[in-house]
């Protein structure tokens, strides 16, 4: 695969994807119209969408992002390497535990720390549990663009049950911190492999109304099916990850080619469309949390008895924290926790977080505060397709296709 | 595998490794069929929740929840256990807590406005002086209230933050198969 | 024809009467009990079946009826802001003209076989097809007026609708008018009251004018001009304060009178009432055609919560492909009935 020039890459794809849209006009005048849906939309989110309208057919899109950056990669450098964990689940609130467990494992390659196997299911559990609320989210989303109400409270409503039990696990409804380097933070109580499964059955139910109600709609499929269609070639030319381009019919997943945690031992499947429409995203969605349901449920099966933080790590506990461990499965931090020093070097780390793959890049120059921290999140490089799916298309499809994209301002701008 | 023709040569060698647990489930996204059925069973599916509700929101503050014991609310540190090693005040990712000097020893004060509530401070605390509460919705009135004295963080966070009007009856959330969350009294 | 028993000439009755049919029942004060209940009816029915409370806290004790009383005397105390650039004239009475064009009809509507309503015309249902033609106009100034592109390509977007859907249901209306043999409200009701109701008589008909009903008040799926997260409110995106709650008012007003026309021509009307005294007439059959109208009403509002929107060209094509065939197809169909009931 050529890597992507840059001005004959971007004017094959003009060629191919500006629909006879060439009325020559090119500024505001009697037939084209600038529409700013700007930050203060109710269907716009934390961004700007420029859009050059004639009559009702788009001709020209720009997408505005930055209205929420907040430097987290340079607030890290002044940070210890334990103090970025809840800074860097801030930017994607809906799926935070897939980019802690990328950090982790970065900072993790640097120090040469191995993680007990219970500690890799646990993570997994939890990372899966937060990606079911993820595309619940995006297709909660989804469902209010096209203005039906009832999706999107049924969405939210689902998500809340996945929420509580993470609480269960974690003690925090949606910043839970909870991978640290070595292992994790609390076991996971008795009652728990109880309330997932009830859990999990209660969605699978609620999977079989929503399609009555929202995928088999009539309506839902007249707006959605060939609206935004996104063609491999293309997908793959401009570099967009996640459901949007499993929607396509490119498998590319980061937990089948470069597993991590406890992806290698369980037994799971990736779906893939090949329409590429928004009608296809949508579903793929649906599939994925029917494939998250799967993995829960074995990893539950399979967990191992067992540490859940790293030898090299327990055995600096003082003897309270020991006796801790021992009767609470709750662990302590010893102090070396706060002034860690990994040996010179640079990590890299990939996760398939809910909207695509996050990669983690730390660079340590053997003091306590990273030299350099650089991630890159999913909707960061989805943001690209703003420009290339919407020209062509009717005003009204603006955010049919910005929900099925499942874009999310906070997680671009960092 | 639908396009494989110009892979990755790292994907490529990959699958000559052998991870072939490339299982790829082919969604078919259905036909358009009938419409008059499809619309019968959408508003038959809204019109039997409207019949059988299933609320899953509480009707606060009438009701309030009791969360599960290892929620992480507002705590208060006993100061005879503290040793004032500062390790709370190194490790807050928010610099919520800091040390202030009392009889000679050195004690944590905290800023619930910059507390986000992540408990590296409780957990790195090696003589255990943090006590943990589930208090969690608390309003202040003024914003320099937030920042508490020594005297008001060794007592409990309800003795010093304003009380609330309201109080509801406490119910318990559990997981249940039919409804999703069902709301259970306690006491 | 009416077997008028209050005429012209009976002057104090009559002006009792027409009081109490304009600011009773069932004109503003029935108006304005079904609309508060209607509205609160809808969030309710759309709270119960996602999963959460609705309205509830403002009585508590009558689950949360009185929202909407809430509602309009916090829009009464708003801050009426003008913006600087608008066409004033055309601001401040765009939507007041349209909920008066709305309104009127009241007058001209009977509710009862024994006494004329306030105005009466012979061909009374032409008459109200005629005015309630006119109100969708002054959306479209609004829209205009207010120097903001949203509303003007909300306004637009009210313009191709309405041209696309009235069409059809005065076409609809219309051939049910040809197969009663008669242009006025009564003779309706005195056709269906001999054989069925309108709507058994010529169900394509009483689908067309549904949808088109659906369309014309804004429910969704039709909810095209005000659509949310496309344009922030459509025509009315500027305004705040009362005419913010006059703006809302609007939808539900229409859907109220046209509900009360489609439950005449296709329902019976005040049915089962045959005979009576004028008193006890026209309480009943006024309770009687409120209940058919509100139960057409909450059936409009229920599809707030089962559809999403539709996208403007895609409504357009629906009502000149789909709908303007079914209509041509009534008006045949009641022509060979026509012939048959002779």
């Amino acid at each position: 695969m050529e890597v992507a020039g840059s001005q004959d890459i971007t004017q094959e794809l003009s060629k191919e994807m500006f629909r006879a849209v060439e009325t020559g006009i090119k500024e505001e005048g009697e037939r084209l119209i600038e529409l700013q849906i700007g930050p203060a939309h109710p269907g716009s989110g934390h961004m700007r969408i420029l859009a050059w309208v004639d009559g009702d057919v788009v001709v020209r899109c720009d997408p505005d992002i930055g209205f929420v950056h907040r430097t987290i990669e340079k607030l890290s450098e002044n940070r210890a390497y334990i103090k970025t964990i809840p800074l860097v689940e801030r930017p994607s609130l809906l799926d935070t535990t897939p980019m802690t467990i990328g950090y982790v494992n970065a900072v993790e390659k640097l120090m040469g720390v191995d993680v007990p196997p219970r500690a890799k299911y646990l993570r997994t559990i939890l990372a899966e549990i937060t990606r079911i609320a993820s595309h619940f989210y995006g297709i909660g989303i989804l469902a209010i663009f096209l203005g039906h109400s009832t999706g999107f409270m049924w969405a939210f409503g689902d998500r809340e049950v996945m929420i509580e039990l993470a609480t269960m696990l974690t003690g925090a409804r949606i910043t839970y911190a909870y991978a640290i380097p070595g292992g994790v933070r609390r076991d996971m109580p008795q009652s728990f492999p109880d309330a997932v499964e009830k859990g999990l059955r209660y969605i699978e139910k609620r999977l079989k109304d929503w399609e009555k109600i929202f995928l088999n709609n009539p309506v839902v499929e007249r707006r959605l099916r060939d609206v935004g269609i996104l063609k491999p070639n293309v997908a793959r030319m401009l570099g967009v990850t996640g459901p949007n381009v499993r929607a396509s019919g490119i498998d590319y997943d980061v937990r089948m080619v470069e597993p991590y945690e406890a992806y290698d031992e369980i037994d799971f499947m990736i779906p893939v469309a090949e329409e590429g429409d928004s009608y296809a995203r949508g579903l793929i969605r649906f599939k994925e949390i029917e494939q998250s349901i799967n993995i829960i449920r074995q990893a539950i099966k399979k967990i191992p008895d067992g540490e859940i933080i790293s030898p090299q790590i327990s055995r600096l506990f003082n003897p309270l924290m020991k006796k801790i461990y021992a009767e609470q499965r709750r662990v302590k931090l010893p102090s070396l926790m706060a002034t860690l020093k990994p040996p010179k070097g640079e990590a890299m780390a990939r996760v398939e977080a809910g909207r695509g793959e996050a990669l983690f890049h730390v660079v340590s120059d053997g003091s306590t505060n990273p030299y350099r921290f650089r991630f890159v999140t999913p909707s960061f490089r989805n943001v690209i397709l703003f420009k290339y799916l919407i020209p062509g298309h009717r005003v009204a499809d603006i955010p049919a296709i910005y929900g099925s994209l499942d874009y999310f301002p906070p997680e671009a701008d960092r | 595998m639908s396009s494989r023709e110009d892979l990755d040569p790292r994907i490529k060698e990959l699958i000559n490794k052998g991870v072939d647990k490339v299982r790829v489930l082919n969604v078919k996204t259905p036909p358009p069929s009938r419409s008059v059925q499809r619309n019968i069973d959408a508003l038959a599916t809204g019109f039997r929740y409207l019949t059988k509700p299933m609320r899953m929101t509480i009707d606060y503050p009438y009701k309030d929840i009791e969360y599960p014991d290892r929620y992480r609310g507002m705590f208060r540190v006993d100061a005879d256990k503290c040793i004032g090693c500062s390790l709370c005040d190194v490790v807050c990712p928010a610099d919520a807590i800091r040390l202030v000097l009392r009889d000679k020893k050195k004690v944590p004060t905290i800023n619930w406005g910059r507390c986000i509530f992540c408990y590296y401070c409780v957990d790195i605390c090696p003589v255990e002086a943090f006590e943990t509460y589930k208090i969690h919705d608390v309003a202040f009135y003024r914003f320099e209230d937030m920042l508490t004295t020594l005297e008001e963080f060794t007592k409990r966070p309800d003795e010093y933050v304003p009380p609330r009007k309201i109080v509801g009856k406490k119910f318990r959330v559990v997981i249940d198969e039919n409804r999703g969350l069902r709301y259970e009294a306690i006491g | 024809m009416m077997a008028v028993v209050i005429g012209p000439f009976e002057i104090p009755g009559r002006l009792i009467y027409d009081f109490l049919h304009i600011f009773i029942l069932p004109g503003f004060g029935a108006v304005l009990v079904l609309v508060i209940l209607i509205i609160w009816a809808e969030r309710k029915m759309a709270g119960l079946i996602q999963l959460r409370y609705g309205p509830l806290h403002v009585s508590r004790r009558f689950g949360g009826i009185l929202q909407l009383v809430a509602d309009l005397i916090r829009y009464s105390f708003q801050e009426f802001i003008v913006p600087r650039n608008v066409d004033r004239i055309a601001y401040l009475t765009g939507p007041a003209l349209a909920l008066i064009f709305s309104i009127i009809p009241v007058a001209f509507i009977p509710v009862t076989p024994y006494v004329e309503p306030p105005i009466y015309i012979s061909s009374n249902i032409l008459v109200v097809l005629a005015l309630l033609s006119i109100a969708p106009i002054f959306i479209i100034v609004t829209g205009y007026a207010s120097d903001n592109k949203f509303a003007f390509i909300g306004s637009l977007r009210e313009a191709f609708l309405m041209i696309s859907y009235e069409i059809p249901f005065i076409i609809s209306i219309l051939s049910m008018a040809l197969l009663y043999r008669s242009l006025d409200m009564s003779g309706a009701v005195d056709f269906q009251a001999r054989y069925l109701p309108g709507i058994l008589l010529n169900p394509s008909a009483a689908l067309v004018a549904y949808i088109a009903i659906i369309r014309i008040t804004g429910r969704f799926p039709f909810e095209i001009s005000e659509a949310e997260s496309e344009l922030v409110m459509g025509p009315y995106t500027e305004y705040s304060g009362l005419m913010y709650g006059v703006s809302m008012g609007i939808g539900y007003i229409k859907l109220y009178i046209y509900s009360m026309l489609f439950s005449i021509v296709f329902l019976g009307g005040w049915l089962p009432l045959v005979s009576g005294d004028p008193v006890s007439s026209y309480l009943i059959g006024g309770l009687i055609i409120l209940i058919k109208t509100s139960i057409l009403m909450l059936i409009s509002v229920f599809l707030r919560s089962v559809y999403p929107r539709y996208r403007v060209d895609q409504a357009i094509r629906l009502g000149w492909s789909q709908i303007f065939f079914l209509s041509i197809v009534s008006m045949i169909w009641s022509l060979a009935l026509s012939y048959v009931l002779r």
